[in-house]
């Protein structure tokens, strides 16, 4: 489904991506693990096509075709959504006009009909009970005064709103309490299908616990540097990013 | 006369124009000439290079088109390049309609040939509560020149919301209005201002509100502006517990023009301003900003604040802002801030990751920038009419492919 081949990046004339190469089947869920400054959110960007993110080689595919052409809202309307690691905040925006304008613009793109005012409140009411935000949240402008957990259960209200084909998680976890990656792992694991792929990006191992991934990725140095099972990622909470910090080196 | 001053056409004609005995204004205008980049206040807004050639003055009609803002049940007065052509039949309790005349004269020029030249000053006097808006429409075609003159009181406590449309036709007229607002004790008064106009059209519109003790003056402006544009408003508290709100939004593409210029002075105890302006610059748009806040030795507690953010859309774009402080008493809240700046990429992306298409982000974020400068508005009709005014300035913002 997502296919990267021999990806190389730079980002201020500076190489972040040297050559990664990746492959997530349609209905796996995949993590990539790394140390700090490995290229994790680098990858999330490239993917999804923000600019001063440069390709110098290599392809990224979703279904065979080719993404690197396509701006960065083209990709979401083919289905990419990534959950930022730091989300905004967009003052003077309206939450529920946003989402929906969102919503409507993918599928304009894709010559569906726009979701009336109802169904998408119905909807939208309904999932953000499960990502525990509350009316009140929205009806605040976008993200203005939540906290760091309150910002990732409006990426995962998002994603459920926006049904994505091929969803990223960028660092999700971080800053969540149990109850929020317990939440998280729900959001997921309901949409979790044999057409949807996930690429689940991640520092430590405990997300993993709630979103079981197919497969793990040690990302250091900008390439995949060891691929393999869920025992990958225990393996790294017990011995750390040492071994592969060095052979990056 | 001013040494080596050159006096254009326009000038010439202008002066020729007024009373030959016992115009002050006319001689003072012999004197100065119009204001220019040679002013300190009119150094962005070069009004004498935008009126180069002689104009005559506007025929007294133009064709009818609907209001730029339609309002629920108003109070209408229509001047028709200068002349009052439509006023209501018959007026609602509590207003009346004359003509004044005997103001002292202001140290600006053009509101001073505004108030001579104009057919009459239409003096509106309020009293009690008016929950009807008076709609000022200044309509202006062809390519003459036209000068307007309207006073508004408010007696004690009285409430009324005034609306002034500066609207017009195409060719490169010349429109030159004044106001005056009297506010007695304890009076309240919502205004609005709405200004749209051709590439060619040279408007001035200056105001001054003297505000008594407890008087409520609230202001809110939203300019497109035009060859050339300036929007003045003086305010003066002379009442101790006066409020004053200068609130505006303004959105240029082209080569148009608006300048605000705001100059609010305290000089009783325990009076509030506060000002906030939102400027957006598109293509080679310029906007000028001038606020000034004065403070007298004797108006102590003044509570005073300044804002004025620019969103720059284009390289091309220019904005000129000057905030301006004299603070004479020790025991004050003042304060200003000024900031230009693009729109914010990471925003943007944030959004296009979502779905919304550049057009359809930029949008979203240039109303979330401006509307807090209509926050003040209570009536949530106008409110939704200025937004969707707006909304058609970006509409055409993309079709014309500004980005």
């Amino acid at each position: 489904m997502l296919k990267i081949e021999n990806l190389h990046i730079t980002v201020d004339e500076t190489e972040i991506l040297k050559g990664l190469s990746l492959e997530v089947p349609a209905g796996e869920v995949h993590a990539i693990m790394g140390p700090n400054g490995s290229g994790k959110s680098t990858l999330s960007y490239a993917i999804t096509g923000r600019e001063d993110y440069e390709v110098t080689h290599g392809d990224i595919t979703l279904d065979g075709e080719s993404l690197l052409e396509m701006d960065p809202n083209e990709r979401a309307a083919k289905g990419l959504f990534l959950s930022f690691q730091h989300p905004l905040e967009i003052p003077g925006v309206a939450t529920m006009n946003f989402i929906r304008t969102a919503l409507n613009a993918q599928r304009k793109a894709r010559g569906e009909n726009e979701v009336t005012a109802a169904d998408f409140l119905r909807a939208i009411r309904e999932k953000a009970k499960i990502v525990g935000l509350s009316d009140e949240k929205l009806k605040r402008p976008f993200n203005v005064g939540f906290s760091g957990g309150e910002k990732k259960r409006m990426e995962m209200l998002q994603m459920a709103m926006l049904e994505p084909r091929f969803g990223i998680l960028d660092e999700t976890d971080s800053g969540l309490d149990i109850d929020a990656l317990k939440m998280v792992g729900e959001v997921v694991n309901e949409m979790r299908d044999g057409s949807r792929g996930f690429l689940v990006i991640t520092h430590y191992q405990r997300l993993l616990d709630y979103v079981k991934p197919d497969r793990v990725h040690v990302l250091a140095g900008g390439r995949i540097v060891e691929s393999g099972g869920p025992e990958i990622a225990r393996e790294l909470e017990e011995h750390g990013y040492d071994k592969y910090i060095q052979s990056a080196a | 006369m001013r040494p080596n001053h050159q006096f254009t056409e326009f000038e010439k004609a202008l002066i020729a124009s007024m009373p030959a005995e016992g115009s002050e204004v006319g001689t003072i205008l012999s004197d100065t000439g119009l204001p220019s980049r040679r002013d300190e206040r009119w150094k962005w807004t070069d009004v004498r290079a935008a009126l180069r050639e002689e104009k005559q003055p506007s025929v007294q009609s133009v064709s009818s088109r609907a209001p730029l803002l339609a309002l629920d049940q108003p109070i209408e007065f229509l001047f028709a390049n200068g002349h009052l052509s439509q006023a209501p039949a018959s007026l609602p309790d509590g207003v009346t309609l004359s003509r004044g005349g005997g103001y002292p004269l202001f140290r600006e020029n053009l509101p001073n040939i505004a108030t001579e030249k104009a057919e009459a000053t239409y003096v509106l006097t309020v009293s009690g509560k008016l929950d009807r808006p008076i709609h000022l429409r200044f309509l202006s075609e062809g390519s003459g020149m036209h000068h307007t003159s309207v006073q508004v009181v408010l007696e004690e406590g009285a409430e009324a919301s005034v609306v002034e449309s500066l609207e017009g036709g195409e060719d490169a007229w010349f429109a030159n209005g004044v106001m005056r607002f009297t506010l007695a004790k304890g009076a309240s008064l919502e205004r609005l201002i709405l200004q749209q106009a051709n590439d060619d059209a040279v408007q001035v519109h200056f105001a001054m509100a003297n505000l008594a003790a407890e008087a409520n003056f609230t202001q809110g402006t939203l300019g497109f502006g035009s060859k050339l544009c300036r929007l003045e408003t003086q305010v003066l508290h002379e009442g101790e517990g006066a409020r004053a709100v200068l609130n505006g939004a303004y959105l240029l593409s082209g080569r148009r023009h608006l300048d605000n210029t705001t100059d609010v002075g305290h000089t009783v105890p325990g009076c509030v301003t506060e000002e906030l302006y939102k400027g957006v610059l598109a293509d080679k748009g310029r906007g000028v900003f001038q606020g000034r806040f004065y403070v007298a030795k004797d108006a102590q507690q003044t509570d005073a604040r300044m804002a004025h953010n620019a969103l720059l859309l284009s390289d091309e774009a220019e904005v000129d802002a000057k905030p301006e402080l004299m603070i004479y008493a020790d025991d004050v809240q003042c304060a200003h801030g000024n900031t230009a700046g693009a729109l914010d990429t990471e925003a943007l992306f944030y959004m296009r990751q979502r779905g919304l298409t550049e057009a359809q982000a930029r949008a979203m974020l240039v109303q979330a920038f401006v509307a807090e400068a209509f926050e003040h508005i209570s009536d949530d009709d106008v409110k939704a009419r200025l937004t969707a005014l707006i909304e058609t300035w970006l509409d055409q913002q993309t079709d014309g492919g500004t980005r």
